[in-house]
Parts: structure tokens; sequence; C-alpha cells
């Protein structure tokens, strides 16, 4: 399989934060024979990796397997479902989506549609969209049809396709967690240095609820964390604050919003990729969110990495990503391995 | 043919306003069974079939459905390899952002781009709804290369194909209006089929440039030189969202009969007691001015036109994720040939 291959195949699966059992399989399929693989009590699915030495603590590498969806809270008079937002999902995104409820094991496609643009009033059209005001609509004449497909609870998940796009790049849904899931399958794969644990977490969406419980059972002694880093890198855009671009490399994060990365890893992984020529982008400002903060506290602290793959309209259905980007990180990825080996030894 | 088919091969082109060849070339193909004289795709890429020309005497029946539809036009490529675009008729600038769009320079490899947008982490506090000159279509390719695959003037629509919902409904992108063709296919393809016993002339036209003032429409039916004339369109069906009262349109219910003094009364009349008489349901549609459908300018062609308007109910107009319910789009096309079958012979 391609690493293309790869990425179109776990993000054809579905997985909301909390149900991401499709996601989950599919990469327990993908896996090489030789890595012993577990899955925990929330849905995370660990996986141990021998390499030429054991490393003194555990090496942990994770990528989150699920993708920000939607809700189903309840039926409304007219049929249509009324919905609660999982994950950092931009609103203003939501109207004229195409979303599967999924329920009973089926995927029940709907719409999110809003008035149009005729029977505005005034200045209407310029009021930003509120979540409160958005329905699914799955065609359903009442309330009762609707009722009988769906029940509260049920995951929504956005429908989208995903293939190559423009210039070596990728297009599609929930890509800012299956391209890091594929990133970490593709390092399963080769011969390691050092003994590894492959953390694929759950819901990363809602909190990082899986990589802090992921942490306490690997206990490791220095963590990687994959994540997606939103990217605006066309000025015309006009972008308040200073973007890394696409294309040119992973983004090693020196912050995110809610915590600052440990800065010996920060600057020992930017000489490494140096030294290994590698492109690599330098990410300083506190915007992005991802499950690196939980691990940092997790037990008596570890020291986390963070790398971001480059994301254009990241955490929509029409994420944008580039091949390059995923290929330095493969390559960044077996070289780190050895330098954390030899660090924790 | 049937309805949910129709929907599938007319909504599968691109046919912005101005630039609906493709769409025009899949209607003309579609009309070759039952068309009587060779079918003509003229300058403005209207489609004319005829299914009965008029004899000595005879009324002349149009039954009309604009082909186009609405999208964005590339204006220029920035230094970055953006596509700066303009819209083309009444794009919704509320849902644009960060959708699937392909755009149609070469109308067998259209190329998937994304419509630009800016992430709230990296946007300032206010956010607004983009203007409609602020908004781009990001290719993935650099200037250079983006030159050689799109040219200015190359229009873009919504990356997305026909899916079926609950209760014979689907959604998609342009079903404003190849639902409305749909329907006219349909009554074209029953009435050529009982041609022997009409008593008047009957034409299909399927008009360009609806959404960007009907100038297609206009000329065509100048030329067609109809008597009456049948238009059918889509029309707002009411959502959560919107007043029932104003807006009691309903999707399912039949095709919606209009009334507007721009309209003739007593086809429309006409139109609902047929309706009931042959059991098709059907619903009104009062509009105390104009319509903003091609039956004003099919209306006032030459020295007049009695027009009657029937609309398909439809939610979410003007959004990539529109509905319609095929069984509406076979009732309108039912009503059409009953209409049909009785003009020049008792039919007002």
């Amino acid at each position: 399989m391609t690493l293309m291959e790869q990425i179109q195949a776990l993000s054809d699966a579905v997985g909301t934060p909390g149900d991401e059992i499709e996601v989950r399989r599919k990469i327990m399929s993908l896996l090489p024979d030789d890595c012993t693989r577990r899955t925990d009590t929330l849905g995370n699915l660990l996986v141990e990796k021998k390499g030429a030495q054991a490393p003194a603590k555990p090496i942990m590498i994770s990528a989150h397997m699920d993708e920000p969806s939607l809700m189903v809270e309840n039926v409304d008079m007219t049929g249509g479902v009324k919905f609660s937002v999982s994950g950092e999902i931009d609103v203003q995104t939501l109207p004229g989506r195409r979303v599967w409820v999924l329920s009973k094991g089926e995927r029940i496609p709907g719409v999110i549609g809003i008035k149009p643009i005729h029977v505005l009033k005034g200045s209407e059209i310029e009021i930003p969209i509120s979540a409160d005001d958005l329905f699914i609509d799955l065609g359903c004449e009442r309330k009762e049809e609707a009722s009988k497909l769906t029940n509260p609870g049920d995951s929504v998940a956005f429908i989208g396709e995903t293939g190559p796009f423009g210039d070596r790049l990728v297009r599609g849904r929930a890509l800012d967690s299956r391209s890091g899931c594929a990133v970490l399958l593709a390092l399963l794969e080769q011969e390691l240095p050092f003994d590894i644990t492959a953390v694929f977490t759950v819901q990363r969406e809602t909190g990082s609820t899986g990589m802090k419980t992921a942490a306490f059972q690997v206990q490791p002694g220095a963590a990687v964390v994959l994540e997606s880093c939103p990217v605006a890198d066309h000025p015309v855009l006009g972008a308040k604050k200073e973007s890394p671009k696409l294309g040119e490399g992973p983004i090693i994060s020196l912050r995110e919003q809610r915590s600052f990365y440990d800065k010996e890893l920060f600057f020992q992984c930017k000489e490494l990729a140096e030294g290994e020529e590698i492109p690599i982008q330098i990410k300083s400002a506190a915007f992005g969110t991802g499950d690196g903060a939980a691990v940092q506290t997790s037990g008596n602290g570890t020291r986390v990495l963070e790398l971001g793959i480059p994301s254009r309209y990241a955490l929509t259905p029409c994420c944008i990503q580039s091949l390059k980007d995923l290929e330095s990180l493969s390559a960044l990825l077996l070289p780190l391995v050895g330098m954390l080996g030899e660090k924790l030894s | 043919m049937e309805a949910i088919d129709l929907i599938e091969i007319l909504t599968k082109t691109n046919g912005v306003s101005g630039d609906e060849s493709a769409v025009s070339e899949a209607i003309a193909e579609l009309c070759v069974p039952f068309s009587e004289l060779p079918i003509e795709i003229d300058d403005f890429h209207n489609v004319i079939c005829t299914i009965r020309p008029p004899r000595e005497g005879e009324p002349h029946l149009l039954l009309e459905a604009h082909l186009d539809e609405i999208g964005f036009m590339v204006t220029s490529i920035s230094d970055e390899g953006l596509l700066h675009v303009v819209p083309c008729g009444g794009i919704d600038r509320r849902l644009q952002a960060a959708t699937s769009v392909l755009v149609w320079g070469r109308p067998k490899t259209p190329i998937p781009g994304v419509v630009g947008y800016l992430p709230p982490e990296l946007d300032g506090p206010n956010r607004t709804i983009p203007k409609a000159d602020e908004m781009v279509i990001d290719i993935g390719f650099s200037k250079e290369k983006a030159k050689t695959l799109v040219t200015c003037g190359d229009r873009a629509t919504p990356d997305i194909t026909p899916l079926q919902l609950r209760n014979s409904r689907v959604t998609g992108k342009a079903l404003d209006n190849r639902s409305g063709c749909a329907a006219v296919l349909l009554a074209g393809e029953m009435l050529a089929a009982c041609r022997d016993r009409l008593k008047c002339g009957v034409t299909l036209l399927f008009g360009s440039m609806e959404e960007v003032g009907s100038s297609g429409t206009r000329t065509a039916a100048y030329k067609i030189a109809p008597t009456h004339a049948i238009v059918v369109d889509v029309s707002f069906s009411a959502t959560h969202d919107m007043s029932m009262q104003k807006y009691p349109g309903k999707i399912g219910g039949g095709p919606m009969i209009g009334y507007s003094p721009v309209l003739s009364k007593d086809l429309s009349r006409y139109l609902e007691t047929l309706a009931r008489k042959n059991g098709i349901p059907c619903q009104t549609e009062v509009m105390g001015g104009r319509t903003g459908t091609d039956a004003d300018a099919i209306a006032v062609t030459r020295g007049g036109v009695k027009t009657g308007l029937l609309s398909i109910p439809q939610r979410y107009m003007h959004t990539p994720v529109e509905i319609i319910d095929t069984q509406d789009i076979r009732q309108t096309a039912l009503l059409m040939l009953f209409y049909g079958y009785d003009l020049g012979g008792g039919a007002i």
C-alpha cells in the first residue's frame, strides 16, 4: 500500500470521539505481524514493536484516531435532528455539509441546511451562524419517522472523499487524525534501533481523554505526539498570525494553547533534522491543541515532543496536506527513535 | 425515464450560467428519442426540442425549465496559485468556506479545488462572513502550473453527486433547476407518446442564464413564438427556520401552482382543476409581484404569452445541499402531460 492508499483507507473509516472502533479495526488490519497489540478500556490501541535494543524507559509515539464530529441530541417536531458538537469544529463551516448519522450499525445520510438567501432580511446574511439554529435533515416527514431512525447519543460524521489533489497533495476528510496514523503505521513497518510503544488514542477531540489514560499505562520516558497543525499560508486569506506553510516540512512546536513543550527535546530534534537534511518548520505561536499536554502531566511527568503535520482547512472535511511533509515526517521518525533511545539510556 | 436517473445524469456536469454547453449536450441527448425535428442547441446554449410542430391555427405550448445553475467564475490567478472568483448567480456566502469544488476548465477532467478559508485560530476575534469578492479557490498548484490548467472565465461548482435521502428525497447541487429539466423531459416523453392525438404544437425549451437574468430564455422564446407556456422551476419549501405561514410549500406535496400578476390566472386555475380531476397532489404559491423565474420573460415575449408556473418544492435553495422529492418531479410532469393533451380541445 502506498502512503496515499493507506491514508485513503484510514480516512474512509469513521472514528468519532468515543466511537473509534472502525478506525481501530482498520489500523489493526494494517499492522505488521511482528507487533504486539492491545486495546485498553477506553479503546486506545497500544502497540509494541521490538527494536535492536531496549531503551531504559519506554519511547512512546502516538497519533489519535478520532475526528471532530457531532452527536445526536434529539428530534424536533418536523423530523429535524438536533445535535451537539464533539470536538474542535468551526460552526461556520457546518451549514451545507453532508453527514452520516451512525445508528445501529448503519450510516444514514443527511444534510445540514439553512434557509435560502432569498428569504433573508436586510443584512441577515452577514450574521455568523449559531450551532443552536442548525438541524440535520434526513428527509423525514415527521418526528416519528426520524425517532425510529436515530437515537440521542448517535454519532454523526462528515461525508467526504479523500484523494490526490494539486501538486503532490491530499484532500479529504478526517485527515487531521488519519495521516498521523498512517505515518505511525509506516514507522512500525521498519527495522527500529530501539523498542517503541505506538499508541493510537481515542477522544483526543474531546479533551485527550484517551491520551491521559494511555500515558498512565505506558509511563514513557519520552513521548512524541503526531498532530495536525492548522496553517493558513496564503497571504490573500489574511491570517492574523504568522503561519507555517504547506510542503515545507513537519512542524516542531514550542507550545500550544495549553502548554509549553520540552525545550531540550525541541532543540535536539531540530538539530537532528538539520543534520539529516530533513526540512522542518517551527511553530512558536499559541494556537492549536493536542494530546501533548495530556502526556506531559501524566504520572511523574514526561518530556514531550510535538510534531505537526501542516494542514490547510484543518478540522473540516476538506483538509489539505502535503505528501512531501508526510514523507519528511516519516524520514525524521526513524533517526528520532535512535536519538531518544540513546538519550534515555 | 425515471426522475432519479435523470437527476443523476443532469447534475453530473457543469452548467453554470453562461457556460452551459455540457449540460445542454446532455439534455439534447436525452431528447433524441422523442424529438420530432432535429434538436437545436443555439448560441446561448438553449436547447429546443420539438415534440409536435403546431398546425395552422393551433395553439403552441412551450414547456420550459432553465438548465443553468449558480456557481463561481474565475477572474484571475494569484501569485500563490489561488483562483480569484466571482459568483455567477445568487451564491450563499455563508456556506462556501472549505467546501470541495470542481473547476471546469476542461469538461472531461475538471480540477478539484477547495474554497479558501481561514480557521478561527488564525483569524482575528471578530469573524465575518466573506464578501463576494473575497472568495478564492485553492487548487493546490503553483501559479505557473495553475495557468496551464485554468483560464479566466472557467466556472466552478460544488464537487458532489446526488445522494438519496428518506422518502424519495434527493440532495445534491443544481437541483435548482435540473429538477425542472427532469420534469419537462418526462412530460416531453409522455406527450411524444401520444403525439398523434394532440391538438396543439408542443415545444420543450431548456433555457440558459436564468440565474443571471433570463437572457437565454428571452431570446429562445422569441424564436419559438408560443401561444401558451408552462415554466417549471423550484420554489421554497419551508424548513425549521422559516415561517410556515409565509412559505407554506411542502416538499413531497406536489407541484406548486403559481399565482402572480404576470401569470395567466385562467391558466393557473385550469391547472389546479386539472390536478384535482386527475388526482395529482398540488399546492399553490402566491407571488404578489414578479415570479423571479423565466416565466417573467416568457409572458412578455412578442405580443404576450399565456403563461403558467409550476414550482417543485425545494429545501435549502442555492446551497450544495438542496433537497427535492422525485415524486414532485413526476407529478409536475403528469400535470403538464394532461394540460398538453387538453390544449386545443378545451383547455384554457
